[in-house]
């Protein structure tokens, strides 16, 4: 009966697949642009919806041993079903937006034909990538994901910001798949298989063993986006047209986190060196993701450098659980790895709800800078309450779904303090302390966002501001997601709990994650969000009885208060951009007139990136000088080249009779 | 009761740190001053010896009277500014400190281990020793980097007790007339240089070629 | 259970009821140092009665985030209230992890005063709210510190627990003790905007911190905003007491007792303290924090390592 059943629902999948790809066709057939539009994005939104239905089913009803859908190369594990469910449970919702985004670029009379193709290829190659069990189709899925998210990001090709940010990206992704081909050829030398589910090395045992963690750290590392690999994020995010960098930051960037597991997977148990390097990095990339977060002014940018702190979060959580893995405590590995794949899923809904409403925004006024904004709240309540719920979420500030993870995070450094005593307790508490300021400064950055985005009055005019029903749809089943984990958070974590029991974790069941208060605080959540609502009941009923009305704010006197005086982004973060000089790397330029007569004032401040500018420039300055040194080869004629052919064999042939 | 003052010892290290007078550096060194003659007084409570008590007479009478004093008495003279000038945010000077605190810390737990030497002490030394290089590395005023020094010197003192139980008299002895003298030649330059100069900066030490 | 949850509410009634009380009391206390006679004991209640009887008007260009805002932040302080063990009676919410909730509830309250702040589309308010922002990033680290290496040194990860868990040891638990209670004044200091870093009684918009962010409010949200603030500063009091506290699950009324007392000699604390020190300048105050974080740090190596 179950296994019917089960392979009902794995049919299910492969079904949904093929539904997807045949909005690729249904889009190409219809004449009509709006109308091949319409009906190809219902049918990938009718695609998506039965996956995460087969996806549910599979979850619901699991096998006893995986789930193979197709032969072998076509796998379910839980892990890979649990990162499956998030790309579809966020793609539906970026699809919903779609209809709303895409269709006022139609009615720009601009082709989204080839968009819609991307699209869908990028969804349905990131599906089958997490469900991929054999390292090739692995392996070409994630170079057609790849390319299928360049080829979508240059949308916009016309403008020059585009150009570049995808040519950073598309030489980003050939370079990682470089390292990976190395990954998997090593993995395939040492068990002779191509299988997934055959690699199985334990890291102490093998020779290998540090090559491979070091090859998939910074593969996939550069995939997530940890610190000193983060360059490309920045600039690729916000070029992407909004739906595609909605799940570029939501979704694909998880891509990364996968493979750590993955690689967690093939070489468990790892050494403690492994934890601790990933914790480093990881603290490195949170702290410093935010804080470069707070120094930028275009909105999509700003929230590529949030991606880069919550990518250091999660890493956070599987560094500690590598922890747990070198010291054989299962207690810390679930609850470090349970943090870390629950952020994942929180990172996925509120980081796509708050690009969504970034796109809305941009749609609207045209301009990403957020030094522009503001007084939108007056114009679209509803837009400024979804993002409202995104900011709070994302600054792990309870009652939201934010807060939930890095619960768990925080009870993993306790944890493992507790666990192993002698020097831990101090570095745990270190890292309690770093987890803490990133929220601090998470805080402060979206309060920023929110504040000069959508509170106050409009610092430019707002000549319109149109939203439609499918914008709503979109951010309301996210924000509604964000709240749902914040105030029931007891089954996500159970689902989480059952990922890790069994494929993380060998055979050693802990209760530990589910047996948080969980309960308690859910009761908490609901009580404050009850007790708010009560008493503005009794605030309305008490204005009423001792008035109420609007009046002025006070200008200490002045009188022509312009909005252009409030509180700007830079402003509200200049104290804080200036206080790390020496990584931050922020200008201000000031000019204002000295002298008695007044001359035009002018602020202006903009920020660089360290690994930009003390990193990457010197280093393509030094490769561009080593091979300005060798141009006389390329001048000479052929009679040169070939003899430098056969140098080149020659030598390679020494290496290769002295190596043998 | 020795940890206790060494954490006091360390705690006016990071008061030095953040305070940005040249008065509250004076009162810093009084105050190490004092702890360390408590802590050379400390073993005679069970056992007096007149001979013993010469070091803490002479600590007392040096480190918390004169020195301070004197320096007192050139700021006066000398009528220098009462802010230190430093080179680099006292944000990130502080944030140094603490790093190098940290690690000292770190570093001398390891070391306890194969040899015998009382943590607390020995890293509170060693970290006094770091921080009045700092000072006398981030610090322009020339006044500054004496009290500097005396900083480093209250280390290497305070290191000394964590590890031998008491270092032979005559070294000591020695090293606080080092002091007493290094202190009274920068008087005596800095009177020079006030005469030379205006203004007691060490950029002005570069052009003062003998 | 039943027993245990009355003395819970009975608690945070009593928090509820007395925080003004101590705020007048810090007030007169202040007062009499410098020489005055000073307002009476009950102020706060008066001026709150005042204030509840007023009409509420609301900023031009201001949303509902104000609106809300005063709201959650009382909310917040009486979910942060239940928390704490008011003369160590055990608290009606107490969990393992609670100390994280704790902060991040604190951290709610924050993050909606500084929207509201900004709300206003004023540049005074704006002004506080950053200082506000800045300078809670840098008090973070001090409340974890000084907490958080207690919970390591005991064990427990609940406040009530780690609260109860200090205790009389040896003399070197007892000056970490006493130098985690000086930080964690220190950080009570900046968070209830008293003086060396915000000073409640000033008249200059450009000087506020806390004051200024609630500038435009009145009536019922002023109210409010001035009822949390009251609590929250008795919380950190309660928080700086339950460090004195070494004689826990000695009987009630000694509990009481010393908490009656440890109310006392903290109002007078920062009562000599508001009169003697000077405020500092704005951006001193980042630095003022991180050295209440360098103490929290020395103390906590110095601890471990002398075990």
């Amino acid at each position: 009966m179950n296994s019917i059943f089960l392979s009902g629902s794995s049919l299910l999948l492969l079904i949904s697949l093929a539904v997807q790809l045949l909005s690729v066709a249904v889009i190409w057939l219809i004449k009509n642009e709006r109308k091949a539009f319409l009906a190809a994005n219902t049918v990938l939104l009718g695609g998506m919806i039965t996956g995460l239905a087969s996806a549910l089913l599979t979850a619901l009803y699991p096998a006893p041993s995986g789930n193979i859908i197709l032969y072998e190369w076509l796998r379910l594990d839980p892990l890979g079903l649990y990162f499956l469910s998030i790309i579809q449970l966020v793609a539906i919702p970026t699809i919903i937006y779609n209809y709303s985004y895409l269709r006022h670029h139609i009615d720009k009379k601009k082709s989204v034909k080839s968009f819609v193709t991307f699209f869908t290829t990028l969804l349905v190659s990131t599906q089958l990538l997490v469900t991929a069990n054999h390292a090739i189709f692995f392996l070409v899925c994630w170079e057609i994901m790849s390319m299928a998210a360049y080829l979508g990001m240059i949308f916009e090709k016309e403008k020059k910001e585009v150009q570049q940010g995808s040519f950073y990206y598309v030489t980003v992704a050939h370079a990682l798949i470089f390292i990976l081909y190395i990954f998997f050829f090593i993995l395939h030398e040492q068990t002779g298989s191509w299988l997934f589910s055959s690699y199985h090395l334990p890291f102490a045992t093998e020779t290998m063993g540090p090559v491979l963690f070091i090859l998939a750290l910074i593969a996939f590392g550069i995939k997530a986006g940890f610190m000193p690999f983060h360059f490309w994020l920045p600039r690729a995010h916000p070029i992407a047209p909004t739906p595609l960098s909605a799940f570029l930051s939501g979704v694909i960037l998880k891509t990364g986190i996968y493979g750590l597991f993955r690689t967690f997977q093939f070489l468990c148990p790892v050494p403690e060196w492994c934890g601790w390097v990933v914790l480093a990095v990881s603290l490195f990339s949170a702290i410093f993701g935010v804080w470069y977060a707070l120094a930028q002014h275009d909105i999509k940018r700003l929230l590529a450098y949030h991606s880069v702190e919550n990518i250091g979060i999660i890493g956070i959580g599987i560094g500690l659980g590598f922890i747990g893995s070198a010291n054989n405590l299962p207690v810390i590995m679930y609850i470090g790895f349970g943090g870390a794949l629950l952020h994942t899923l929180n990172h996925a809904i509120f980081k796509t709800l708050l690009f969504i409403g970034s796109g809305i925004v941009y749609q609207n006024l045209g301009t990403r800078n957020i030094e522009l904004m503001g007084g939108i709240v007056h114009r679209s309540r509803y837009l400024a309450i979804a993002f409202l719920i995104g900011s709070v979420a994302i600054s792990g500030v309870p009652p939201l779904n934010g807060f939930i993870s890095e619960f768990i995070i925080f009870t993993g450094f306790f944890a493992t303090a507790n666990e192993l005593k002698n020097f831990y307790p101090i570095v745990m508490l270190m890292l309690v302390v770093g987890l803490a300021f990133v929220g601090g400064l998470a805080a402060a950055c979206f309060t920023k966002v929110n504040a000069v985005m959508f509170l106050g009055s409009p610092r430019r005019e707002i000549q319109k501001f149109n939203t439609n029903v499918f914008d709503y749809i979109s951010l309301g089943i996210l924000a509604l997601l964000c709240i749902v984990i914040g105030f029931y958070p007891a089954p996500f974590v159970g689902m989480v709990n059952s990922v890790i029991g069994s494929s993380l974790v060998n055979g050693t069941a802990s209760a530990i994650l589910v047996d948080m208060n969980w309960m308690y605080i859910s009761a908490i959540f609901t009580t404050i969000a009850l007790a708010v609502f009560a008493l503005y009941v009794l605030k309305i009923r008490h204005e009423k009885k001792y008035g109420k009305r609007v009046s002025d704010a006070w200008g200490c006197g002045y009188e022509h208060i312009t909005p252009r005086m409030q509180y700007t982004a830079s402003s509200f973060a200049d104290e804080l951009n200036t206080i790390p000089q020496s990584v931050l790397v922020y200008h201000k330029k000031v000019t204002v007139s000295d002298t008695a007569y007044p001359v035009e004032s002018k602020f202006e401040s903009h920020s660089d990136d360290f690994v930009d500018t003390k990193v990457l420039l010197p280093l393509f300055g030094l490769l561009k000088w080593l091979i300005a040194k060798f141009e006389f080869l390329g001048q000479t004629d052929i009679r040169y080249s070939v003899a430098f052919i056969l140098i080149t064999i020659i030598v390679y042939s020494l290496i290769a009779f002295l190596w043998v | 009761m020795e940890n206790v003052l060494s954490i006091l010892f360390c705690l006016s290290l990071f008061y030095l740190s953040v305070t940005s007078r040249v008065k509250a550096y004076v009162t810093v060194l009084r105050v190490q001053g004092i702890i360390l003659t408590i802590l050379l007084v400390i073993p005679f409570l069970s056992h007096f010896s007149v001979y013993g008590i010469i070091i803490p007479a002479t600590m007392l009478i040096v480190k918390v009277i004169y020195i301070p004093r004197y320096i007192n008495k050139v700021i006066l003279d000398l009528d220098i500014k009462r802010r230190i000038e430093p080179t680099i945010q006292q944000m990130v000077f502080l944030a140094l400190v603490i790093a190098t605190i940290v690690i000292i810390f770190f570093a001398s737990q390891l070391l306890s281990k194969s040899t015998p030497l009382n943590v607390i002490p020995f890293a509170s030394g060693f970290s006094a020793i770091a921080i009045g290089i700092y000072i006398i590395m981030f610090r322009k005023k020339l006044i500054v980097h004496v009290c500097g020094f005396l900083v480093l010197e209250n280390g290497i003192f305070l290191f000394g007790t964590s590890v031998a139980f008491e270092l032979p008299m005559l070294i000591e002895l020695g090293t606080l007339l080092d002091v007493f003298v290094v202190v009274f030649l920068m008087g005596i330059a800095l009177n020079r240089i006030s005469s030379t100069f205006e203004g007691f900066e060490v950029a002005h030490l570069g052009r003062l070629k003998d | 259970m039943g027993l245990g949850l009355l003395q819970g509410i009975v608690s945070v009634l009593v928090v509820l009821g007395l925080s003004p009380l101590f705020a007048g009391l810090v007030n007169k206390l202040k007062a009499i140092l410098t020489g005055r006679i000073g307002a009476p004991l009950l102020q706060p209640y008066y001026e709150m009665q005042r204030l509840f009887r007023k009409e509420t008007i609301n900023a031009i260009g201001s949303s509902f985030i104000s609106r809300i805002s005063p709201l959650v932040n009382l909310v917040t302080m009486i979910i942060a209230a239940a928390m704490l063990p008011v003369g160590f009676w055990k608290p009606v919410i107490s969990f393992d992890g609670d100390i994280i909730l704790f902060a991040y509830i604190l951290g709610l309250s924050r993050f909606f005063q500084i929207l509201a702040a900004m709300d206003i589309g004023s540049s005074f308010e704006g002004m506080g709210a950053a200082r506000e922002a800045t300078f809670a990033l840098f008090a973070e680290p001090i409340f974890f510190f000084s907490f958080g290496s207690i919970s390591f040194i005991s064990g427990y990860t609940s406040l009530y627990m780690i609260l109860h868990s200090i205790q009389h040891q040896n003399i070197s638990y007892e000056v970490f003790i006493v130098i985690c209670s000086i930080s964690v004044f220190m950080l009570a200091v900046t968070e209830c905007s008293r003086m060396p870093v915000d000073d409640p009684n000033t008249h200059l918009e450009l000087t506020m911190i806390h004051e200024v962010m609630i500038l435009d409010n009145s009536g019922l949200d002023l109210f409010l905003y001035q009822y949390s603030g009251y609590i929250k500063l008795f919380i950190y009091a309660i928080l700086e007491i339950s460090f004195f506290y070494p004689f826990s699950g000695q009987g009630y009324l000694l509990g009481i007792i010393i908490f009656i007392t440890g109310s006392l000699v903290l109002a007078t604390a920062l009562g000599v303290v508001e009169t003697i020190a000077s405020r500092y300048k704005m951006k001193n105050i980042p630095q003022y924090l991180l050295f209440a974080t360098a103490i929290g740090i020395l103390n906590l190596l110095i601890y471990t390592f002398t075990r």
